[in-house]
């Protein structure tokens, strides 16, 4: 799932998610339409925008952890703010990882991939 | 690669191109918006609400141009974002800041008025 409040980022998203790097995913303008989905998709992975009006990024991935059955779904920010303190702050908050942008729509799969495969295998 | 992969990557490249030529047709208004904005902001006396809102304005223009390759406009929005990130946060000499904005606003200004927003293509197999 990947909530993002750009009608152009997300139309090249789910090109790049869908199309180019093979990935089910439902792309969802902002945190409420993402509350609400969530239960029906069953996202095995959360992508987040980090600024977005009314509800960011870190707002929506509070709100998805408190809810006992996804406080354990690895969320990824995608964010402009490319910092070293800004990313860390984000991780800190629980995000599994931060991919910058602007995003390549044509490695956007592979990077997400590979932050999966870092994932499961700190798991094991 | 098989003739479905290469069919399938053209239409990667059309549809990345078609979203790239809708992106530029919305530019002028977003440009003329953002342009606006600045002219708002040096009348209010840089007033912390109109510099964020056109923070947001920069960033998101910033952000999309940036992933469509319209690399003249993602240039001068991501120095202009760069210079006004620290001014909405309080954290910079506001004066110099204000004369660095005020040069990259001419340059925005001269994209804009000239349409050079220079968009490269996005393809698969580049």
């Amino acid at each position: 799932m990947y909530i993002e409040d750009e009608p152009d980022i997300r139309a090249v998203a789910e090109i790049a998610l869908s199309q180019v790097a093979g990935f089910e995913i439902k792309i969802c303008e902002n945190g409420y339409d993402g509350i609400d989905v969530i239960h029906s998709f069953n996202p095995q992975l959360v992508l987040l925008d980090v600024m977005m009006p009314n509800m960011d990024g870190p707002q929506i991935l509070k709100k998805i952890h408190d809810m006992p059955e996804f406080q354990n779904t690895p969320v990824i920010f995608i964010t402009a703010k490319a910092q070293t303190e800004e990313i860390d702050k984000l991780k800190k908050l629980g995000a599994l990882d931060v991919i910058t942008k602007p995003f390549n729509p044509m490695t956007l799969g592979n990077d997400i991939r590979i932050i999966w495969q870092r994932y499961h295998e700190s798991k094991r | 690669m098989n003739q479905n992969g290469k069919s399938s990557s053209d239409s990667v490249d059309t549809q990345l191109a078609e979203l790239q030529e809708s992106y530029i047709l919305k530019l002028d208004q977003k440009l003329s918006e953002i342009l606006d904005l600045w002219l708002s902001c040096k009348t209010s006396n840089h007033s912390k609400d109109l510099m964020h809102k056109l923070y947001r304005a920069v960033h998101a223009v910033a952000g999309t141009s940036s992933i469509l390759n319209i690399t003249q406009v993602s240039r001068v929005c991501i120095e202009i974002q760069n210079i006004l990130l620290p001014i909405t946060n309080g954290s910079s000499d506001q004066d110099q800041s204000i004369t660095l904005l005020e040069n990259q606003f001419k340059k925005l200004d001269v994209v804009f008025k000239n349409r050079d927003f220079d968009a490269q293509p996005i393809k698969l197999n580049s």
